[in-house]
């Protein structure tokens, strides 16, 4: 490719970032949620029986349902909190808290 | 030429929705990949933006259909506990049947060593399966709100490339594991 990439080129656009931020966390948490449900489901059939929501599916159903309310519920809670803000990309590209938020770069509109 | 329901299903879930999201991958990333200022005019980016705004979020509407349909249509079907524990009704079957759902007719290796088919093939398929959806939903929210930034910011390009290609590689997977055990053991 060639070419060098750098996060802090997201700042850059005249948005905030915080939307991003919370959609692409969200995703991590859905994925998160279904890895930890697959993981304790094998590990215990207690478990795994208390996933079983729906006798056709198995516990299936009960992984996907609840990974699926993991993925929007924390979706729609970061993106409340994060709506206007500009939350570090850097930081949650590093697997950190991207807490801290900044200001916005300069603004760049020019197609 | 007649399909049974089971069939039928089986054919929207993995030949029509699968495979149109797979397929579309590749226009997608043609588009993304050369969605660029010095490649475009300003008209060409607008024009194509349109593009992958259908394109992408119907790519997302199609992986959650894909899934939705494997899992709470085509899957029950598949896991059947027909053949007991200890799959008699399996033995001497080249193939599963009425009293050999598939998951029971991989699981008894009647037919050769087939059960890494479903400890491993369909374990694997039945869950990273979900994985695509929720990036594919990632990767048409992120071209929405980036919009026209796409074209002239690099970093914002490439992250929905990442995705992009994240929601494929995972569809991938399990189409080719679901691919490998229909022609192994066919829902009928």
């Amino acid at each position: 490719m060639g070419e060098r990439y750098d996060i802090s080129e997201l700042h850059d656009i005249d948005r905030p970032s915080g939307p991003v931020a919370a959609a692409i966390l969200a995703a991590g948490v859905g994925t998160f949620v279904l890895g930890l449900l697959t993981t304790l489901a094998e590990a215990s059939t207690r478990v795994a029986d208390a996933l079983k929501w729906s006798d056709d599916v198995g516990p299936l159903s009960g992984k996907t349902i609840l990974t699926v309310a993991a993925y929007v519920v924390s979706w729609v809670i970061l993106h409340g909190i994060w709506r206007r803000e500009n939350p570090n990309l850097r930081d949650l590209a590093r697997g950190r808290c991207p807490c801290r938020t900044r200001h916005r770069g300069h603004v760049s509109n020019v197609l | 030429m007649d399909f049974t329901s089971r069939e039928t299903w089986t054919l929207i879930h993995g030949l029509i929705l699968g495979t149109f999201f797979l397929l579309a991958f590749a226009g997608g990333l043609a588009g993304l990949w050369s969605l660029r200022t010095e490649y475009v005019t300003e008209a060409g980016i607008i024009e194509r933006l349109r593009r992958l705004k259908i394109g992408t979020a119907a790519m997302a509407v199609v992986a959650w259909a894909t899934v939705i349909t494997g899992t709470w249509i085509v899957y029950p079907w598949y896991r059947e506990s027909l053949a007991g524990t200890t799959f008699e009704s399996c033995a001497g079957l080249q193939a599963p049947s009425d009293k050999c759902s598939p998951r029971d007719f991989l699981l008894s290796n009647a037919s050769g060593q087939t059960s890494d088919w479903h400890e491993f093939g369909m374990e694997w398929k039945e869950h990273i399966a979900w994985i695509a959806p929720m990036l594919a939903t990632l990767a048409a929210f992120l071209v929405f709100y980036y919009g026209p930034a796409l074209a002239r910011n690099r970093t914002a390009r490439l992250l929905v490339l990442i995705v992009f290609v994240g929601a494929f590689a995972t569809a991938a997977i399990a189409g080719l594991f679901g691919a490998l055990i229909t022609k192994t053991a066919p829902i009928t």
